[in-house]
């Protein structure tokens, strides 16, 4: 199979997938206990009042109606109205996505740059003490909760030393975006908007930001890709081709980065996509305990609220993120590994 | 060899890392204790009380005397674990924090000062009304306007709009909103506007919390330039609501009359991100108020995380809603000031008559009397929190100890055993009750509470109870289905009124949200009378009301305010903070020196 059929079918693949994932969540939602209408009352509910808000949430109706329905307005991007506020899903996802994209991308880059250094280092080291070390330094940043991890980082560097924020995203007002090429662009990404803003302070200040939520998920995350780089580049770096290049006389630099990192990333590469749609999902212990309002604090309170919309609309949005990010990861594996094909 | 030395180099090592690794943790551990979970630090004098002002002149027309010897931040940030449930507009909203942006982004006709300790008819306060008059039948209520006054946006005011903003809800009737929740239909049967400064309240009855009614955020005047336009009557017509609509704070925001207006408001999903509020210069009392031109307005998740950022110096003033533990710890932090609130926030105990034992008068007299409302507030709110002896809140005109009279401070252990021999229950056929609960942290703390009350009522020797803890919307639906025996519940103010306390818990009609079978014709007269009263014959009949409240306990007062629900915590430097019965947050009396 060429890797344009492979592409193909794979992409095709994604549709059931994300149907099934579609209906599985539409009939467990329905399940949960408790009557979602009757959270719109505070304090009194007249029986037609209830009866009023049944019939505009479309609760009344068969639930094979709903579904269809349901699957109709999916094909239209609309995910429906939430029962909690009655506002549209789609843009309160679509709201709440920045955020934790931003996080995302700052974590992974954390991840990236700690987990497959330390672990070509630990790999190069293998048996000595530096290798323990690491290890250790990956068993302990795995073991401690994040929310635990961002404790500590709040009381040190916000709460004692002053010096980053306790949370939150920006200090001040919201950065509104700019103008380019006569178009307004607000992405609700703090970095870009600030710069596109014109704004280098407030850039600043949303990169202050970033950085303790970010070294909190990152480190814990770093420590998969760690060990994973470093069992990777260990047999990588046992092939014969490797001893075929030291007996060459490469220097070790060239055989470790161009010979044994090339071959040994590549497995690392599918976790990378894997984790990085995971955090796509939202990181709701490291969204609340840096005040970080995103999609996972958006599913939680969902859940909370038991606002079966909400909840769908949430995880269907992230399940079609998760199957796109491993579409991706497939092909771009697919392209490096000419072996790679169905 | 080579093999062996390696294992024997592993294990040294992993040995030095292990104990390297222990002591990372337990340095962790003791940073964590010190600065992330609250602690007894060193005691500073930094923890104060709500200092009301001297007198009601704190809203004044008049500017306050220019202290140019100090200066103030233009801009000040707030911290709040709350957020707007749904949106902005009186005609929707009903809910504490959405009504308290109404409270500062909207005026009222007439209003309490901040800070005041009387809420009785006459404390109010002049606001868009400069007089008012009641007829001598309590029928109808006349008001002067204030005259040339324009909204936010420039739009003149006029008696007009005050119509409009009334007739608006009560033609939106939205079955959520706080204009069906009271009733304003049953109240008000039209209104008419002599001229332009005029506006009379014609009612359908007589009802002595009108001008109590009028400083309900859902009797603020709205900009009908703002909203949709609505004509059906009743027509449940949801989209003339202003909601939140995004990048548009002007559309989002259908008031105008206010100290502030609204600059910006930022969501992420369902959940409020930031507001900016900025000094409204068409504001009847500008540029006396507001004290600061900038307010941003910052949204945290929890407790916790709020109390992070006012310790780190990230917000300078954090309002709602604390733990105790933080609130014990931020009292002694230097550099903070703890503002405890005499909030009309109250919690109780709601006793089902339909369900046996508690059909028995005598059990549940015997249940009031074993209450221990000290060790409720001492254990759980770390005594910042008032004992309530009645359901009209402390603070509150027509407030009496009707509890305390009729069982004791508590716990009264004689009586309470007393009261349940006369059913027959004793040390050896113990009462067996059902006490229940939420756990998802609507009300402060309540697995907490039901915990002291339990071991509480237990030390009677005659009581024993059965906790269950469900979660908020579990309650909501048991509460609904009258499944439940006994739980905790509780009950922020619509306004300031002895009626908002009694009505809704104890009329045979009202109260029927509680499905708690109370039905009592001498109540029901009670109250009806209660509506057409003289401020004068008002304390008399809440008198009574309390006292038949205390004698057949449909429901049981534990506590009201505190620093959880209602406690603010300020940096030194801040000012202007007032906490008051009403619960209003008044964001334009708030000043920072620079």
């Amino acid at each position: 199979m060429s890797l344009k059929s492979y592409i193909i079918t794979r992409a095709l693949l994604t549709i059931p997938t994300v149907l099934i994932l579609v209906t599985i969540v539409f009939l467990i939602v329905r399940v949960l206990p408790g009557d979602p209408a009757l959270l719109h009352f505070g304090k009194g509910v007249s029986p037609a009042a209830l009866a009023q808000v049944r019939h505009a949430l479309g609760l009344d109706m068969p639930i094979y109606v709903q579904y269809v329905n349901y699957l109709v307005g999916l094909f239209q991007g609309n995910l429906g109205l939430a029962f909690s506020n009655e506002q549209p899903v789609a843009p309160q996802v679509l709201s709440a996505f920045p955020a934790t994209l931003e996080l995302s991308i700052g974590s992974m880059i954390v991840a990236v740059i700690v987990g497959v250094v330390l672990g070509v280092r630990s790999s190069r080291k293998y048996g000595s003490v530096e290798d323990t070390t690491i290890r250790t330094f990956g068993v302990v940043v795995y073991s401690i909760p994040v929310f635990f991890l961002g404790l500590i980082f709040i009381a040190v560097f916000a709460i004692y030393f002053h010096v980053l924020p306790s949370g939150g995203r920006i200090s001040t007002v919201v950065p509104v975006g700019g103008t380019i090429f006569g178009v307004h662009i607000q992405t609700g990404l703090y970095t870009v908007d600030s710069l596109l803003a014109g704004d280098f302070g407030e850039f600043v200040d949303a990169i202050r930001h970033l950085i303790l939520p970010c070294t909190a998920l990152g480190l814990y995350i770093s420590a998969v890709f760690l060990r994973i780089t470093r069992s990777n580049m260990l047999e990588t770096l046992g092939q014969e081709y490797v001893t075929a290049a030291k007996a060459r006389g490469l220097k070790e630099r060239t055989v470790l980065y161009s010979y044994g990192l090339r071959n040994g990333l590549l497995p690392v590469l599918t976790i990378m996509g894997l984790e990085f749609a995971g955090l796509l999902g939202g990181a709701i212990l490291t969204e609340t305990t840096f005040a970080w309002n995103g999609i996972g604090t958006y599913i939680v309170t969902a859940i909370s609220d038991r606002d079966y919309i909400a909840i769908q609309g949430s995880v269907v949005f992230f399940g079609i993120l998760v199957a796109l990010v491993s579409l991706v990861v497939d092909i771009l594996y697919a392209y490096l590994d000419p072996r790679i094909r169905y | 060899m080579k093999v062996y030395r390696r294992n024997a180099i592993s294990r040294a090592v992993s040995t030095t890392y292990v104990v390297i690794l222990l002591v990372v943790i337990i340095l962790a551990g003791i940073i964590v204790y010190y600065y992330a979970i609250p602690s007894s630090v060193t005691p500073t004098t930094s923890h104060s009380s709500t200092s009301p002002p001297t007198s009601q002149t704190s809203v004044s027309t008049t500017p306050p005397p220019t202290t140019s010897a100090i200066s103030y931040k233009s801009t000040l940030v707030l911290g709040t674990t709350d957020a707007v449930q749904t949106t902005i507009d009186p005609a929707d909203a009903y809910d504490y924090f959405g009504d308290n942006m109404i409270n500062n982004l909207g005026a009222p006709l007439v209003d309490f000062a901040p800070g005041t300790t009387d809420t009785s008819i006459a404390a109010l306060q002049p606001a868009l009304a400069t007089k008012w008059t009641a007829s001598a039948d309590g029928m109808t209520y006349t008001f002067i306007l204030r005259s040339g006054l324009k909204y936010d946006d420039g739009t003149p005011f006029n008696s007009t709009d005050v119509a409009y903003s009334f007739n608006r809800g009560m033609q939106i009737a939205d079955p959520n909103g706080a204009i069906v929740g009271i009733g304003y239909s049953s109240i008000i049967d039209h209104i008419t506007t002599p001229n332009a400064t005029a506006v009379v309240f014609h009612l359908k009855a007589p009802f002595s919390a009108f001008l109590s009614l009028m400083t309900f955020a859902a009797s603020y005047i709205i900009n009908p330039a703002k909203v949709p336009h609505v004509t059906c009557n009743p027509c449940n017509d949801l989209t003339g609501i202003a909601n939140f609509t995004e990048n548009s704070p002007a559309a989002s925001n259908p008031n105008g009359l206010g100290p502030y207006t609204l600059t910006e408001w930022t969501r992420s999903g369902t959940k409020d991100v930031e507001m900016t509020l900025s000094a409204n210069s068409n504001y009847w009392n500008y540029p006396a108020y507001p004290k600061t031109h900038t307010i941003i307005i910052k949204f945290y998740p929890d407790a916790t995380s709020l109390a992070a950022a006012i310790r780190s110096g990230d917000v300078d003033v954090a309002y709602r809603q604390f733990t105790t533990t933080d609130i014990q710890s931020l009292m002694h932090t230097s550099g903070l000031t703890v503002y405890s609130s005499p909030g009309a926030f109250i919690q109780y105990l709601v006793i089902n008559e339909n369900k046996a034992p508690f059909n028995d008068t005598n059990v549940r007299q015997g249940i009031a009397a074993a209450i221990n409302r000290t060790d409720l507030i001492d254990t759980v709110f770390a005594g910042t929190a008032t004992p309530l002896y009645s359901q009209i809140p402390v603070g509150m005109s027509g407030h009496e100890d009707a509890f305390k009279t009729a069982f004791g401070t508590g716990p009264n252990y004689d009586l309470a055993k007393a009261d349940l021999a006369k059913s027959g229950y004793n040390a050896n056929n113990k009462l067996t009750v059902d006490l229940w609960y939420e756990t998802t942290g609507h009300y402060p703390q309540s697995p907490d509470q039901a915990q002291v009350l339990k071991s509480d009522l237990e030390a009677s020797g005659v009581i024993a109870v059965n906790l269950n803890g469900v979660d908020w919307p579990t309650l909501h639906s048991n509460v609904r289905a009258g499944n439940m025996g006994m739980w905790i519940y509780g009950w922020y103010p619509d306004f300031i009124d002895p009626y908002d306390y009694t009505t809704p818990f104890f009329s045979s009609t009202g109260a029927s949200w509680l499905h708690d079978g109370y039905n009592s014709s001498s109540m029901d007269a009670l109250l009806a009378q209660s509506l057409s009263a003289s401020p004068s014959q008002a304390t008399s009949i809440y008198s009574q009301i309390q006292t038949l409240q205390a004698t057949d306990v449909p429901i049981i007062p534990l506590y009201q305010g505190g620093s959880n629900c209602c406690g603010a915590v300020a940096k030194t430097s801040v000012s202007g903070v007032y906490l008051d019965v009403t619960l209003i947050f008044r964001l334009s009396t708030i000043q920072e020196t620079a």
